[in-house]
């Protein structure tokens, strides 16, 4: 049998996601994620963790996330972005790994949140910004099912301040 | 839907247009939207500066930055409104642009191309002291050729204007800026009754009920509003600041350099306009010429020390305190002693004019304005710590010595004779006190007096204690014998005699005979130098008809 000495083999974190799937990944990977790296730290020899809210395509999808960036660290986006495109705001490989539907970006979003992954967080919520730069009112509304919860008066009295009306 | 947290930290990815229609979605985004750093960070980067300011996230902002950035959007559509027949609306909107850029990232002169920089240590004093030389000749040929375009169709537009001028007094008052938009409002039949928008949009409501509109007005008041709004925003910046010193010197300095190239942007548009007029009206106007400088300046005064005043002169004379305090310690703070100059210097150059300027370190200059509110804290701070030290008289005089050598490297001459004299006061009290106090210990037999004192303030002073003769004259030979006691008496007799400081009057020679060469008659009576500083509004040419009068 041949063996390579000089590579130690790595040790894998158990990820089990809400519908009971395990997913693994190498621990360097998953300190990305503070939330892990608490749960491995606090307990020793801790190899699987439990992530009852998260479903196994988000964990599959941050893994990917973590693989990525597990030697480098991830670009910044600066606030506020400048473009509706998120080629123009982040890097290509970013861009490309958030372009999802809607309810993926929200539950990554959420993931990361809940995992403690600013940066992946941040990609989220720019990617969110960016589809709502330049929307109207009435089209966001129509688009993400959202209620008008104003009242009449309060709604004319925010629309007064809206500049665009002056023109 | 989405969590709070996370719908602030999305919402914080977007800029100004989005921030408005973010706020309208519901109340979770409304709220959201609501941050005020964020309007914060879009009013900085917009009407401000592009970068350079730090507006990190902070939430101890205030709600008014969102006020602004409407106020903001509000002037940028009244110079969208400015009459096309004048200029089109693209020549209006590379106008408002080159205000903008002049004001958010002004070119900063060069410091040796500046002259007579003794004189004139910072830019806008050079400005007040070299009227002559505003227009600058380096100015790229586009913009020139530009300009020539706007000043030939302008100068058609505001000579048919004033051909057409039924109220010439009511032209003539707003040509020269002399009534206030609201005594204008008042004297206009009242059609805005109705109208419940803020006094700006009243304004140029009015206007479009007026048959003939007045451009310079409308022109003006665009302007006006634009740098009070910069303004408005820069006294908020300050008061958010934490360290308000160095902000104030840094946005001060881009400032002065915005009103130089300000200046030279429309100068040849004010002077087209100040010429047209003169040219109909010269004789009748007994009124300043129009000048960017003069109202970029007025509007900093009123809109910006104002406001940052209080906070601004506590942290000034704190940090003299602590430079004082080191002082005391034997030790310099260089560093602290450079900014405290830059500082001074700033609150001068917006308290003097074009011939104040000229008397700046002057011993008798009539103060006025902001460096006047700064003079008298420093006054009043001074006379508190120099009443806390506890030393001997001696010391005290030494300490004085070495205390002034460094204010004297930032403070104008005005403010240093003013403390001066409060030391000497002080000093005076002193030595008295301890002579006095030795005076009463002193109980040797009286004696024939060896030596023959003719010190009439010290006599006199002991005479007042104990009308004694011969106590006094054995007192006073047993002084000389005392190493202390003479030093005492000497300082007591020298102080008493002689209380102004020579190289400070030697100084006040040299600026008359500087002044004398630049064609400015000297004549330094406080009555004079107080008219002098009523100058606030005149121009060059009247200045030196008036200097003419005093010459005669």
């Amino acid at each position: 049998m041949f063996y390579n000495f000089n590579k130690i083999e790595e040790v894998k974190i158990r990820l089990r996601s809400a519908e009971g799937h395990i997913c693994e990944v190498e621990e360097s990977a998953a300190l990305m994620s503070s939330f892990i790296r608490s749960m491995i730290e606090g307990f020793n020899e801790v190899t699987e963790v439990s992530l009852p809210n998260i479903n196994s395509v988000v964990i599959e999808k941050v893994i990917e996330y973590m693989r990525h960036y597990k030697d480098k660290d991830p670009p910044i986006i600066k606030k506020p972005i400048i473009s509706s495109k998120m080629e123009e705001n982040t890097s290509a490989w970013d861009a490309g790994f958030i372009d999802a539907d809607w309810n993926m970006v929200v539950d990554l979003m959420t993931a990361a949140d809940y995992l403690m992954m600013i940066p992946l967080r941040d990609l989220c919520c720019a990617k969110m910004a960016c589809k709502f730069k330049g929307r109207s009112i009435d089209e966001l509304r129509a688009e993400y099912h959202i209620e008008n919860e104003f009242p009449s008066e309060m709604e004319e009295n925010l629309e007064f301040q809206h500049p665009w009306r002056l023109e | 839907m989405l969590p709070q947290p996370l719908i602030f930290e999305i919402v914080s990815y977007l800029s100004l247009p989005d921030l408005f229609t973010m706020a309208q979605v519901n109340k979770s985004f409304n709220k959201a939207a609501e941050t005020p750093s964020l309007w914060k960070r879009e009013f900085l980067k917009i009407w401000i500066q592009d970068d350079g300011l730090n507006s990190q996230l902070d939430y101890n902002t205030h709600r008014y930055w969102k006020q602004l950035c409407i106020k903001g959007l509000k002037s940028q559509n009244n110079w969208k409104k400015l009459p096309g027949r004048l200029f089109t609306h693209a020549e209006i909107s590379l106008l408002y642009n080159e205000l903008q850029g002049v004001l958010k990232s002004p070119a900063i002169p060069i410091i040796s191309f500046r002259r007579d920089i003794n004189t004139f240590p910072t830019l806008l004093q050079d400005i007040f002291g070299n009227p002559q030389d505003q227009h600058s000749e380096d100015m790229d040929i586009d913009t020139i050729q530009t300009f020539e375009d706007y000043l030939n169709s302008a100068g058609n537009c505001l000579c048919a204007e004033i051909r057409n001028a039924s109220d010439l007094t009511l032209l003539a008052a707003s040509r020269w800026n002399l009534i206030s938009t609201d005594a204008i409002c008042e004297e206009r039949p009242s059609d805005s009754s109705e109208s419940t928008c803020d006094t700006d949009e009243e304004v140029s409501c009015k206007f479009s009920y007026k048959s003939t509109k007045s451009f310079l007005l409308e022109f003006y008041i665009c302007l006006k509003k634009s740098i009070e709004l910069f303004c408005e925003g820069i006294s908020y910046f300050l008061l958010e600041s934490n360290d308000i010193l160095n902000d104030y010197l840094q946005v001060w300095n881009n400032f002065a350099a915005s009103a130089k190239n300000a200046n030279e942007l429309f100068y040849p548009l004010v002077e087209m306009i100040n010429e047209v007029y003169e040219a109909k009206f010269g004789e009748v106007l007994d009124a300043p010429r129009m000048s960017l400088i003069r109202m970029m300046i007025a509007g900093w005064r009123r809109i910006v020390f104002e406001r940052v005043q209080e906070k601004l002169i506590s942290q000034i004379v704190k940090m003299i305190e602590s430079v004082r305090k080191l002082i005391f310690e034997g030790k310099v703070d260089y560093l602290a002693v450079d900014s405290l100059k830059s500082i001074v210097d700033a609150i001068m150059d917006i308290s003097l004019n074009e011939l104040t300027v000229y008397f700046k370190s002057h011993s008798k200059l009539q103060l006025e304005g902001p460096y006047l509110a700064l003079h008298e804290e420093i006054l009043a701070a001074s006379f508190d710590s120099y009443s806390e030290l506890a030393l001997q008289p001696l010391d005290l005089a030494v300490f004085f010595e070495k205390e002034s050598n460094l204010l004297f490297s930032f403070l104008p001459n005005s403010t240093i004779c003013m403390l001066n004299e409060l030391k000497i006061k002080i000093l005076i009290n002193n030595l008295q006190k301890s002579l006095s106090k030795e005076f009463l210990l002193f109980n040797q037999a009286p004696f024939a007096a060896s030596q023959k004192y003719n010190s009439n303030e010290i006599t006199a002073f002991l005479y007042a204690i104990d009308p004694n003769p011969s106590k006094i004259s054995s007192f006073l030979d047993f002084c000389f014998g005392n190493e202390k006691l003479v030093k005492i008496t000497q300082m007591l007799e020298f102080l008493s005699k002689n209380p102004y400081d020579e190289t400070i009057i030697e100084e006040d020679l040299i600026i008359e005979r500087r002044a004398t060469l630049a064609g400015i008659p000297i004549n330094i009576q406080p009555e004079k130098l107080f008219l002098f500083s009523t100058c606030q509004d005149l121009t060059y040419p009247q200045l030196k008809n008036i200097l003419k009068a005093y010459a005669v």
